[in-house]
């Protein structure tokens, strides 16, 4: 890619297409306005290569996050025609003729253009306790905790969480909620509830198991069907409801049980 | 617009050619925009809008608009299947009303019967019947990833979590109408 920068962009250019940017200058204006650009696109570009041709080439001051463009960072997620998308994994040719509307993240407050403030994921993310708690701690000389194969694939699927937030951007009630834990981090608690080593279960319980955890979820579903690794958070949020109700009754049936 | 400063913010772009207006030095030139940006903020200067300083930013949160659930197909399935469970509190009701038309003797139940087959009660209640079916499909289609069973440490596929539940909602009402059949043909 260093090659190309010497290039004129022009040059393997296919056609332009007009992207209508969010802006936010909170500095200057009081609300949001569209900013339309004219960008000469390649056949192989995808949303966020025609927003690296504005901010190289049209305007210094456009903001957004990305990092990797290759669908690993999970910071390149924005709202694309209203759906929320990693802009390094959407091609501009799927969305021809165009225009093609770019939007920051749905329910997050915007701090500058394209650039959502994060801040209360990461604290709900910590609140549920993403890491493996042992019931007792180990001397590192103990070693490794082994695991079948089929011990692993019980959580595989929800460690794929790339934190990218295209979840909570999809899901209404997040919006409509604020409090609600939301999607990826329900998930990734289930991936160390599903965890051979973790014995953490009952501590994550305390959060999950409230109105803002699981319960606030109606099950629209949106969050697993944007998901760019299928993590599944609706299904893994439904399996913490039945888990949840399940062990309600088995506090009911045992009355000496604490908890 | 070309009076702004570059590399505001935004993640780790190249380094863009210097925009010629920007260091001219005209009055919106003069505002570092730095100090806006998320990260490292400068001295705060006066900006042009007062709501917004660095002591004091300025976030914009987008309204939720009471349609919300029209922004695309799958919000809005999500929502009929919503509603229609009123129509299993209806079918449930009706049930109760049917039975207590039974108990109270031939002259209630056969009032009962006269108001099910006016055209207008059978036509509301065929719509009743679609709305019902809808959330009941709709309903069963998710169960799979609610229900992860094991047996013996070994995952029940989802095909067969989902077979059961329908195989479970037809056995149910097989026996429903099994019971009430007599009863409706009077």
């Amino acid at each position: 890619m260093a090659n190309d920068k010497a290039k004129d962009p022009m040059e393997d250019a296919v056609g332009t297409i007009t992207l209508q940017v969010f802006r936010y200058r909170p500095e200057k204006e009081e609300e949001p306005v569209y900013e339309t650009f004219e960008v000469p696109y390649q056949e192989d570009w995808m949303v966020l290569d025609a927003l690296n041709h504005v901010k190289d080439q049209m305007d210094g001051s456009l903001s957004y996050r990305w990092s990797c463009r290759m669908g690993v960072c999970g910071s390149c997620g924005m709202s694309v025609n209203g759906e929320p998308v990693l802009t390094c994994a959407t091609y501009i040719e799927e969305l021809l003729p165009g225009p093609i509307r770019i939007d920051p993240l749905r329910g997050f407050p915007v701090i500058r253009d394209l650039v959502g403030d994060l801040g209360d994921f990461m604290e709900k993310l910590q609140r549920v306790k993403p890491w493996i708690i042992r019931a007792e701690e180990e001397p590192l000389e103990a070693g490794a905790i082994p695991q079948t194969p089929g011990q692993v694939e019980e959580y595989r699927q929800y460690s794929m969480c790339i934190n990218c937030m295209l979840c909570y951007a999809a899901c209404p009630i997040y919006e409509l909620e604020p409090g609600f834990i939301g999607p990826a981090a329900i998930a990734l608690a289930q991936r160390y509830n599903l965890d051979s080593r973790d014995d953490g279960a009952e501590e994550r319980m305390e959060i999950l198991s409230r109105k803002e955890g699981v319960w606030d979820c109606t099950l629209v579903g949106e969050c697993s069907v944007v998901c760019p690794k299928d993590v599944d958070p609706a299904g893994a949020i439904q399996r913490y409801k039945v888990a949840a109700t399940m062990d309600w009754f088995r506090s009911l049936l045992t009355p000496g049980r604490s908890g | 617009m070309t009076s702004r400063k570059e590399g505001v913010s935004g993640g780790n772009g190249e380094t863009s050619p210097p925009s010629p207006s920007a260091e001219a030095g005209t009055p919106e030139g003069t505002i570092p925009e730095e100090v806006h940006a998320m990260g490292d903020r400068g001295e705060p200067s006066a900006p042009e809008n007062p709501h917004h300083t660095r002591y004091h930013p300025k976030w914009h949160r987008e309204p939720i608009p009471i349609t919300w659930w029209t922004r695309n197909r799958r919000y809005a399935a999500f929502i009929l299947r919503e509603l229609t469970s009123v129509l299993v509190l209806y079918a449930g009701v009706l049930l109760l009303v049917h039975l207590v038309a039974l108990s109270r003797g031939p002259e209630s139940h056969a009032a009962f019967q006269e108001w099910l087959g006016r055209p207008g009660v059978v036509v509301f209640h065929l719509l009743v019947l679609a709305g019902l079916l809808y959330h009941t499909v709709t309903w069963l289609n998710l169960a799979p990833r609610a229900i992860v069973p094991h047996i013996r440490g070994r995952r029940i596929p989802p095909r067969v979590v989902l077979l059961a539940h329908y195989l479970a909602w037809f056995a149910l009402s097989a026996v429903l109408l099994a019971v009430l059949w007599p009863t409706l043909r009077g």
